[in-house]
């Protein structure tokens, strides 16, 4: 980015430097990031290279390092959305209005694990954990809960579920919106729809195999998009975060959503659709992790590699698809359960890399969820953090404010090479559900746990409380407990919805889904008329089984 | 002819799938030459069946949905039904709060381990405290 | 902690169809094999035998999970089944991973199964003899059925083979499995081959298979038939029961059941006489002439035999008159 003589002339005095200061000692230990990328003592313009106009430009303009909008957050600063979900849809409804009301800017359901699995509250197996670990919806009547007196047609919700019960869970959420009057064409929000979070990210209970679920995500992508029936909707966010959590690196998480990111589109396509016409609206959703710096870089590095996919390889022809839109999610793996207060600092700097990173929407944790689900009190703090930072720091004045550091920029370009290398790597194992079939994935993620285990217990990786300063297990934070009668609320609630049902109707309906599972075709437009016919997301999810068969993963210690 | 093994069964119950901890305590329990026999998700019924078949003398729960009480209640219950008290040493691990381990002690799980577990500490109790 | 075992009480249990006693009988033939005579005399009278089959193939070709698609099918028909699940140990750490027995959770509940998992350990004359055991042990108990599954690596549990009458090797789709499995030499050890996951294709492998049977002769006129499976959804479980069937009838009426028995038995009476052999050695030889001569090899590696054949020199067996 300079001329030729005049980096000459600083490495000239860069020498001078090195020598005159060769005798000053530096610390023992690696100095290196998260990802174990070495670092050096001094970046200078010698370790950045290439054109400002041709790899970082102006914010809105290719390849999009800076941002994907103009203004940025001088336009509109980031949606403010907390994932939330706890008990009963009433429960989490009371907590989205109070958030809300606090100055939330949009929702997030986090679902229960059986909500998450496909499997109704009168299974044995999961009924200990209904509403445990967040919200369950297991028909039409938990939506129309959840969203009582909600503008959602103002505000945007995020739905987060899995290619095995996007389609049931999400057309509860669209037949609610109809029946409530909305038109769906304009209805905002997102699903998760991340195959990589049911399968690697988590252990399936009881789903069906990779190639079926890449199959689901698929169908969701193109009934709401491509056919237009929920064009403004973003069918799928790619959700690094949840592996990232697991101990793989910054690389890797980028590796793994791009990789995926790629397997959805090829699908697609082989279904007849052009690029342009769905990928607009696919969406990301990644980590800031504790590494401050290769955060930002990550996040920078990642709007180009997405440019660069969009143009040289998918040859897409419409620039406003081609800017990386993503949610941050604060590390919840860098929490502690000892002296938990130290959490709100952790979330603090993580929500600062995520907006000087230029995230479009944000999620900062509470600081008992080492512990438990946020309580009241403790997410209040999480959302004040984010308002700290927006209205307070004045952080929002400018756009991209670390552009142009030396060492940002060269660590935005390492990265940007070592992430190009690792799509690599997990594409010659195949597309995304090969990757996972194969055991590839899951092998990646076993050694990351192991790594990251070993980094802790040999005090390499610092958790403070933990490994270093050490003290108790707290026993002092109050615990938030969910509902225990969450369980017997939400099997009355289907035992009163299949009272009222037409089951006549909904068994000829199942049996169609039946069939359009065998014959491999779009599902979404049945399961539509299954939901609203009441049909139970455990109902759907049991044809799934019995059509596809349950997928054991090939997990690896 | 080597004497005895530690067998370890380690069991997920309930349907949550947070497999990290599983995974990593596993691993060390094998590095510490015990043998690990993997039950991923079972219910109750089918981890203390398969306690019995493979004869262990560790079951390892982890738990990370906020059931801890309800699965470890269910548990017990069936192992003592079953005659099987005090045969098989019962190890939790997950997210449960500081506050909970005294009462899942009561119980009669013999340890608890939280966030922040060092793995070397889960291989020592059960070695102290299985002599093989 | 640790559990006394009293063996009385267990057999007891055991003739009553205990489980746990199984289990526990197990455990201590299994580390303690020199108890093995006191607990296999009070079966004397049993007369019972089990139908004995070999799983085999590279890990991850989903051996675990057909194993019990197969159980779910013979459970259903009412048979009762032993399985034994083969997995190494680290000779590292002396420890090991057993992760077969998750991949059958569904069918563990049945009354008619019972489960067990065994690390191939150190032992002396290989993995085999605890699995041998373990099927006299099942047989004693009454199993209709005895799957035993293994990864089939290595020579200790390549002997497991002399073990069953039905050997079943299994393989996915992709040349390279195939290949892999002709080198190791198991390919040519099955009664049947399983081409599973043929929801990943499966006909290019099926074809390799058919070429190398056609350069094979047969033992008793049986060409081992190739079965196309997925075992996720038990597409092909059935057929593959009937080519088991069909293989058990074809042993039994040309009498290569009884071979097979034979075998089975001359094969662990080796094992056990060498196991004695060596123990008797091991009183006659001690660790300090073996460091000896280990120390002497260093210094002219030529010598290896000669030094060997010297200290045996004055070892002597001698057979006692047994009248």
């Amino acid at each position: 980015m300079w001329e030729k003589e005049y980096l000459e002339k600083i490495s000239k005095a860069k020498l001078e430097w090195e020598e005159k200061f060769k005798n000053s000692k530096e610390r023992d230990g690696k100095f290196e990031t998260d990802s174990e990328i070495p670092i050096k003592r001094l970046y200078t313009p010698l370790d950045v290279k290439g054109d400002y106009l041709d790899k970082v430009n102006f914010p809105g303009r290719a390849p999009y390092t800076r941002g994907i909008y103009p203004t940025m957050y001088r336009g509109r600063v980031w949606t403010m959305r907390l994932f939330s979900g706890h008990g009963t849809p009433e429960e989490t409804n009371k907590r989205w209005k109070f958030l809300y009301d606090n100055g939330e800017t949009g929702f997030s359901a986090a679902v229960d694990a059986l909500t998450f699995n496909g499997i109704d509250p009168t299974n044995p197996d999961g009924s200990p954990e209904v509403g445990t670990s967040g919200v369950p919806l297991y028909c039409i009547d938990s939506l129309f809960a959840l969203t009582e007196d909600i503008p959602i047609d103002k505000i945007s919700v995020a739905l987060v579920v899995e290619p095995f019960t996007s389609a049931p869970v999400c057309s509860m959420y669209f037949n609610m919106a109809k029946m409530r009057g909305y038109d769906i064409k304009n209805l905002v929000g997102t699903t998760q729809n991340d195959i990589l979070t049911m399968t690697v990210g988590y252990i399936p209970y009881k789903n069906v195999a990779p190639n079926h679920l890449l199959r689901l995500a698929c169908d969701f992508i193109e009934w709401t998009v491509a056919m237009k029936n929920v064009p403004k909707w973003h069918p799928i966010n790619f959700t690094g975060y949840n592996y990232r959590e697991g101990g793989i690196d910054a690389v890797q998480e980028l590796g793994f959503v791009f990789a995926s990111a790629c397997s959805h589109i090829d699908n697609l396509i082989e279904r007849g659709w052009k690029v342009d016409d769905f990928v607009g609206r696919l969406a990301f959703h990644l980590a800031a992790h504790k590494d401050f710096f290769e955060e930002i870089a990550k996040f920078r590095a990642a709007r180009r590699i997405w440019y660069k996919l969009m143009t040289d390889r998918y040859e897409s022809k419409d620039e406003r698809n081609h800017g990386f839109r993503f949610h941050i999610q604060t590390a919840g793996s860098s929490l502690t359960a000892q002296t938990p207060l130290v959490n709100i600092i952790r979330t603090a700097i993580q929500g600062l890399e995520a907006t000087i990173g230029g995230c479009q929407s944000l999620h900062t944790n509470s600081y008992d969820e080492a512990i438990c689900l946020p309580s009241e009190e403790a997410a209040l703090i999480a959302l004040r953090t984010q308002q700290v930072l927006s209205d307070e720091t004045r952080i929002t004045n400018t756009v991209d404010p670390l552009a142009g550091s030396y060492y940002v920029e060269w660590l935005t370009d390492e990265i940007e090479e070592r992430v190009w290398k690792y799509i690599e790597k997990i594409e010659k194992v195949g597309n995304i559900a090969k990757a996972l079939s194969t055991g590839f994935l899951y092998k990646e993620m076993r050694d990351a746990f192991h790594r990251r285990q070993a980094r802790i217990e040999k005090g390499e990786e610092i958790m403070l409380g933990v490994n270093k300063y050490a003290v108790p297990y707290d026993e002092v934070t109050d615990v938030f407990r969910t509902n225990k009668e969450a369980v017997k609320i939400e099997q009355e609630r289907i035992r009163k919805l299949k009272e009222r049902r037409d089951n006549a109707k909904l068994e000829r309906i199942l049996d169609d889904l039946r069939k359009v599972c065998e014959k491999e075709e779009n599902v979404m437009p049945v399961i539509m008329e299954a939901t609203k016919e009441g049909a139970t997301v455990g109902e759907i999810c049991d044809i799934y089984r019995e059509i596809w068969g349950i997928w054991d993963p090939p997990l690896a210690i | 002819m080597a004497d005895g093994k530690i067998r370890v069964l380690m069991s997920k119950p309930g349907i949550d799938g947070h497999w990290r901890g599983g995974i990593v305590i596993s691993r060390a329990l094998r590095d510490a030459g015990m043998e690990l026999i993997f039950g991923g998700f079972q219910n109750v019924e089918q981890c203390v069946e398969s306690a019995i078949q493979e004869d262990v003398d560790v079951i390892g729960l982890s738990i990370h949905s906020g059931a801890h009480f309800a699965y470890v209640k269910r548990l017990l219950d069936l192992i003592e039904e079953k005659g099987l008290t005090d045969q098989f040493m019962l190890l939790v691990g997950g997210v449960i709060p500081a506050r909970d381990f005294s009462e899942l002690k009561k119980m009669g799980v013999a340890n608890v381990y939280g966030p922040g577990t060092m793995t070397k500490d889960v291989v020592e109790f059960i070695k102290e405290n299985i002599k093989k | 902690m640790r559990r006394e075992y009293d063996i009385d009480l267990l057999i007891r249990k055991f003739k009553e169809k205990d489980k746990i006693a199984l289990a526990r009988l197990i455990s201590i033939i299994e580390n303690h094999p020199e108890k093995a005579s006191d607990i296999f005399k009070n079966f004397n009278h049993i007369k019972h035998d089990s139908y004995i089959i070999g799983i085999t193939g590279s890990p991850g070709v989903g051996k675990s999970t057909l194993t019990g698609a197969i159980a779910k099918r013979l459970l259903k028909e009412g048979k009762s089944i032993g399985v034994i699940s083969v997995d190494p140990t680290s000779p590292f750490s002396g420890g090991a991973f057993l992760g077969d027995r998750v991949r059958m959770t569904e069918v563990s509940l049945d009354p008619n199964i019972f489960i067990r998992s065994l690390a191939s350990r150190g032992y002396r004359g290989g993995i085999s003899r605890a699995v041998l055991d373990i099927t006299l042990l099942y047989e004693a108990f009454g199993m209709d059925f005895i799957i035993i599954e293994t990864v089939g690596v290595g020579q200790s549990e390549f002997e497991i083979y002399n073990l069953a009458y039905t050997i079943i090797v299994v393989m996915v789709p992709g040349y390279g499995d195939a290949i892999q499995m002709q080198k190791a030499g198991i390919i040519e050890i099955g009664d049947i081959y399983d081409v599973n996951k043929k929801d990943l294709g499966g006909a290019d492998i099926a074809a390799h298979i058919d070429m190398m049977l056609d350069d094979s002769t047969f033992q008793g006129g049986w060409r081992p038939p190739i079965v196309q499976t997925n075992s996720i959804t038990g597409d092909g479980v059935d057929e593959l029961i009937e080519n088991i069937w069909d293989h058990k009838e074809h042993i039994e009426l040309s009498d290569l059941l009884s071979e097979k028995k034979k075998i089975r038995f001359a094969y662990k009476i080796k094992e056990l006489l060498y196991y004695k052999i060596d123990i008797v050695l091991e009183s006659l030889i001690n660790q300090d002439e073996l460091n000896h001569i280990t120390t002497k090899a260093l210094e002219n590696k030529f010598q290896i035999y000669d030094l060997v054949h010297d200290l045996f020199s004055d070892v002597k067996f001698e057979r006692k008159s047994k009248s």
